[in-house]
């Protein structure tokens, strides 16, 4: 009964922290409407700003806390505010989870650059006061946890007097009710918004700093998934109630705590020694699963500025072909490495894939891509290769790959079954949490599994050795296994699924799909079936995550089982396929490539270029490299409220023109491909082929837009009989076209009287 | 007729790079009420909005009382007079009547002033300070919206559908206290779609058609046109 009582004390302790780290992801949420995915990167950046105070430059407690949470934090979170949050105005929900995931990413890339690029420092925090403590129940609970649990009290009691109390408190809330209304009141809502977004870092980073010693040693990511912890707590109270989020939190705690207790801190039951680390991944999943949420009822349509266009079938083919022909003729010209990397990136599209049905079509969210590759992995694994008596061979069968995509398609409706209700931020949360739980309990689970059914006694081994070999395919007499090869394969693989996702598309089922993703509730009324649609498209989607994972993982050869199944892998594949464009095939495709370029190609260059540049190696290395290589990826993220469309609607509108030229085009093309041929034949060289393809790429459109401008003008002016209501919203209004419409409504025409636009 | 209070000057406005406003002028004199007319997809509450400072114009000017304030955020002019009612009830569901009124606050007002004026107004509202105003019905939420326009003492009133959803015993009574505004010498600005309601209190009409203004005259003329204009008779090719 003592052993309980102590954990207890020591549960509400913890929970407390949590609290303190809930309560200010509550607060942003509440007041802003945003889900501050980054709420652990601004803890993490927090908590290694006040160990450089305190610790690096040995400033006093006092001065450094200071510093670190009523200065640093507050700027900080007011700087997000600022330069990422507002342009998120008018985007759909997908937009505003990926943009905090950038910003996430940027901020612990940036903390890897500054404190952890040289080698792996230890930076040790220490608790407040030492290791003085007081005895309780016969536990040591240290003065450092007193005092998170003073501040985590102090801290609810006065956000709940801000919060309704105060002007300033209802005027944050009243930002996320209605932002125009509100200014139509005379209130300021970005300075509401700078309000909560101040307070919400500060919160953050006073949980960073109390979470910090428990690490022993800080690490960006650990510290980061600690405060990630909290977030269940945040769901309990709803991302609303201050005071349910307390609870939550301390729910959280005591549960960790209490697991200490019956397991021996792990050590009893070794199959489940990762189950501590799971706890938060799953009360977060039932918390999501149980609790009624409000945003989940009505499902409305709403105006965002997203706009995906469809291809035909026919051009989807015709691209398709256009793929696989410029693949093979550049790889035809690649250095090995190249070609390594350009395959990465293949493979990284073709996971990718699964997401342009799943969030492009269909409005779902998937944050554990890289979870259903591991899956895939496992099974085809251990059917093929694994020691499991099944199969012993050295190449991936068919048989394997069919077993892999049938286990995820089974997995992803298992996870849509209970998911099924949510939508959005919240689906996006409970996968997250499947993810975590996966990689915590079978991904890092390194005892063998023994079962016995019916009397077969058999055991599976998932990552007994800490890494699986993942060969490749060897079909009907080709062998995949030269890289050259299995570019191809992954890249024909590619085609033909893309092909396949736009003629899904553009079927009924298609348009069921997006019908679902606009409004839930007018496809009821219609007579759809939501629940088998969801779940017809989490399975498709899960199945082609396996698929793309299976070819990741031998595109990798060997797959170590901290490699990419954190998290943070499937967050960043998910905020490149939203910035490549989500609602597009080409999108996944630059989202591949993008990242394969962005963090492996381009810090590459960078390096060769300082080794051949000694003098400018700061510039190349230490700055471009590193920015590149850390914070890069991010960084295109953060800008895509500008166009929350993507990267491939801006290409597609930059190439406009070339159809109104077709014969200009078709000039163009036949010149790349002769010089293609004076590549191939040795007489360009590679790298002067790569920059003439470049510039011409940016160059051609813009000129051939000046050479025909006139033209295309006129092809735009005003039809007579056109349909005046329609004036001004199928194409630009011009000055000619008040002429017309003021003939059309009897008013004087006047002459023109502004300039076209 | 007296000085003009707000005023479009040939304003182009709409949302991105769709044009909505094609060159619209039209004046609000101090005092008067004047009703916006037109079908749907005119540009009313387009150019309402443009008053209020909630969208930014292309070209033209906005001024009121005769200073520019082309620009000028939707915040500024509320604190500078312009009281904006928008369409759909113009409340925070998730927040009490009372905090609802304490928005209003912004302006200048004294919270203790508001709620006097407010809960004298409409005693219903008294009795549920304390309640959410997205779950009060569709009159108490516009009874909660208009004690605003009556609590901050405004230079200006937009009124944007008023009547929408209302049914219309609720309409007469909200636009009797419209009346009652504009009596005290506070200029209207009435946008409505149905437009019989509003022009037994107008001054003057306008009626709007494809981003433009087609006709501005006293609401008996204005009423004989408006049949056409709804129907098409003018102002299709």
């Amino acid at each position: 009964m003592q052993d309980f009582l102590a954990y207890t004390v020591l549960g509400l302790c913890l929970g407390s922290v949590y609290a303190i780290a809930a309560t200010g992801l509550v607060v942003t949420y509440s007041t802003s409407g945003v889900f501050n995915v980054a709420h652990g990167a601004v803890a993490t950046m927090s908590a290694l700003v006040y160990w450089q105070l305190r610790f690096g430059w040995h400033m006093a407690t006092p001065i450094a806390l200071v510093l670190t949470i009523v200065v640093f934090a507050p700027l900080l979170g007011m700087f997000l505010e600022i330069l990422v949050m507002r342009g998120l105005r008018g985007t759909s929900e997908v937009t505003r989870l990926v943009t905090p995931v950038a910003v996430l990413l940027a901020i612990n890339g940036a903390a890897t650059w500054i404190w952890f690029r040289k080698s792996n420092r230890a930076l040790v925090p220490q608790k407040f006061f030492g290791e003085r403590h007081i005895n309780v129940l016969g536990q040591a609970v240290y003065f450092h946890q007193i005092i998170g649990v003073g501040l985590s009290v102090l801290i609810a009691g006065a956000l709940f007097v801000v919060l309704y109390r105060t002007r300033l408190g209802v005027t944050m809330r009243a930002t996320v009710d209605d932002r125009s209304l509100l200014m139509l009141n005379g209130g300021r809502p970005d300075r509401a918004s700078l309000a909560s977004w101040a307070i919400g870092a500060a919160l953050a980073g006073l949980a960073g700093v109390l979470l910090s010693p428990q690490l022993g040693a800080l690490q960006v990511f650990a510290l980061t998934l600690l405060v990630f912890d909290a977030y269940p707590a945040a769901v309990a109270g709803r991302l609303r109630s201050v005071p349910l989020t307390y609870v939550g939190a301390m729910v959280l705690g005591l549960s960790k705590l209490y697991f200490d207790w019956v397991s021996d801190a792990g050590q009893r039951w070794l199959v489940l020694r990762n189950l501590r680390n799971a706890i938060p991944a799953v009360l977060l999943f039932v918390a999501l699963l149980l609790l009624p949420q409000d945003r989940l009822r009505g499902a409305v349509v709403s105006r965002t500025r997203e706009r995906f266009k469809v291809p035909t079938l026919r051009q989807a083919v015709l691209w398709g072909v256009v793929l696989v022909a410029c693949v093979a003729m550049l790889q035809s010209l690649m250095s090995g490495s190249a070609v390594i990397s350009l395959a990465n990136g293949i493979s990284l599209s073709l996971l990718a894939l699964s997401l342009v049905l799943l969030t492009g079509y269909a409005g779902e969210i998937n944050l554990a891509v890289f979870t259903f590759a591991g899956i895939a992995v496992i099974a085809a694994w251990q059917f093929d290769v694994g020691p499991t008596g099944l199969a012993t061979k050295q190449s991936l069968s068919v048989m394997a790959i069919l077993l892999a995509v049938c286990v995820c398609a089974l997995v992803g409706g298992l996870i849509a079954l209970p998911a099924l209700r949510l939508r959005g931020l919240y689906l996006g949360l409970a996968t997250f949490a499947f993810g975590i739980i996966v990689y915590q309990l079978v991904i890092l689970q390194i005892q063998p599994l023994h079962f016995n059914l019916f009397g077969w006694k058999f055991t599976v081994n998932l990552f007994s050795t800490g890494s699986l070999t993942v060969p490749r395919p060897n079909w009907f007499g080709i062998d995949f296994g030269g890289q050259r090869a299995f570019l191809m394969l992954m890249t024909v693989m590619f085609a033909i699924i893309g092909v396949g996702l736009i003629a899904l598309r553009r079927s009924a089922y298609g348009r069921m799909i997006v019908a679902m993703k606009d409004s839930p509730a007018a496809c009821a009324t219609l007579g759809l079936n939501i629940t088998r649609l969801k779940l017809g498209v989490f399975m498709l989607s899960s199945a082609i995550a396996g698929l793309g994972g299976l070819m990741w993982a031998a595109q990798r050869r060997t797959l170590p089982n901290n490699a990419d199944f954190d998290g943070f892998a499937s967050l960043t594949l998910f905020m490149i396929a939203v910035v490549g464009g989500i609602g597009y095939v080409s999108g996944a495709l630059i989202a591949g490539i993008f990242l394969s370029l962005l963090s492996v190609v381009m810090p590459n260059i960078f390096a060769k270029l300082g080794s051949d540049y000694p003098s400018l190696h700061w510039l190349f290395v230490t700055v471009l490299g590193n920015f590149t290589h850390y914070v890069g990826p991010a960084m295109i993220g953060i800008g895509l409220g500008k166009n929350p469309s993507g990267i491939a609607q801006q290409v597609m509108d930059g190439f406009r023109p070339l159809r109104k030229a077709p014969v200009a085009t078709a000039a163009w093309v036949v010149s790349l491909a002769g010089l293609w041929l004076l590549t191939w034949r040795g007489v360009l060289s590679n790298w002067n082929f790569a920059l003439i393809c470049v510039v011409s790429v940016f160059l051609v459109p813009r000129l051939i837009m000046s050479v025909f401008e006139a033209r295309f003008a006129d092809e735009e002016r005003l039809v007579a009989g056109e349909d005046l209501d329609l004036i001004g919203l199928e194409r630009p209004f011009r000055a000619s076209d008040r002429q017309v419409l003021d003939t059309a409504l009897g008013l004087p025409v006047t002459g023109v009287p502004h300039a076209p636009s | 007729m007296s000085e003009p209070l707000l005023e479009l000057v040939d304003v182009r406005a709409g949302y991105g790079s769709i044009e909505v406003l094609h060159g619209v002028t039209l004046t609000v004199h101090r005092g008067e009420v004047l009703a916006l007319l037109g079908p749907n997809g005119g540009g009313k509450s387009t150019s309402l909005n443009v008053l209020a400072g909630l969208v930014d114009i292309m070209s033209g000017e906005v001024r009121l009382a005769g200073r520019p304030v082309t620009g000028v955020g939707a915040d500024k002019l509320a604190r500078l007079g312009v009281c904006t009612i928008p369409e759909g009830r113009g409340v925070f569901p998730n927040l009490t009547v009372r905090e609802n009124l304490m928005m209003a606050t912004h302006t200048g007002a004294k919270l203790s002033d508001i709620e006097a004026i407010a809960y004298e107004r409409f005693p219903r509202l008294g009795d549920r300070r304390s309640q959410l105003a997205g779950t009060m019905s569709g009159g108490e939420q516009q009874m909660l919206a208009m004690s605003r326009a009556l609590a901050t003492n405004p230079a200006v009133l937009l009124l944007d559908e008023l009547s929408m959803g209302l049914a219309p015993l609720i309409v007469s009574s909200l636009y009797e206290i419209v009346a009652q505004v504009a009596e005290t010498g506070v200029s209207v600005l009435v946008v409505e779609q149905f437009a019989r309601t509003v022009l037994g209190i107008a001054d003057r009409a306008a009626i709007m058609l494809s981003g433009r203004i087609t006709r501005v005259g006293p609401p008996d003329e204005i009423a004989e046109e408006l049949s056409s204009a709804y129907l098409g008779g003018k102002g299709q090719p």
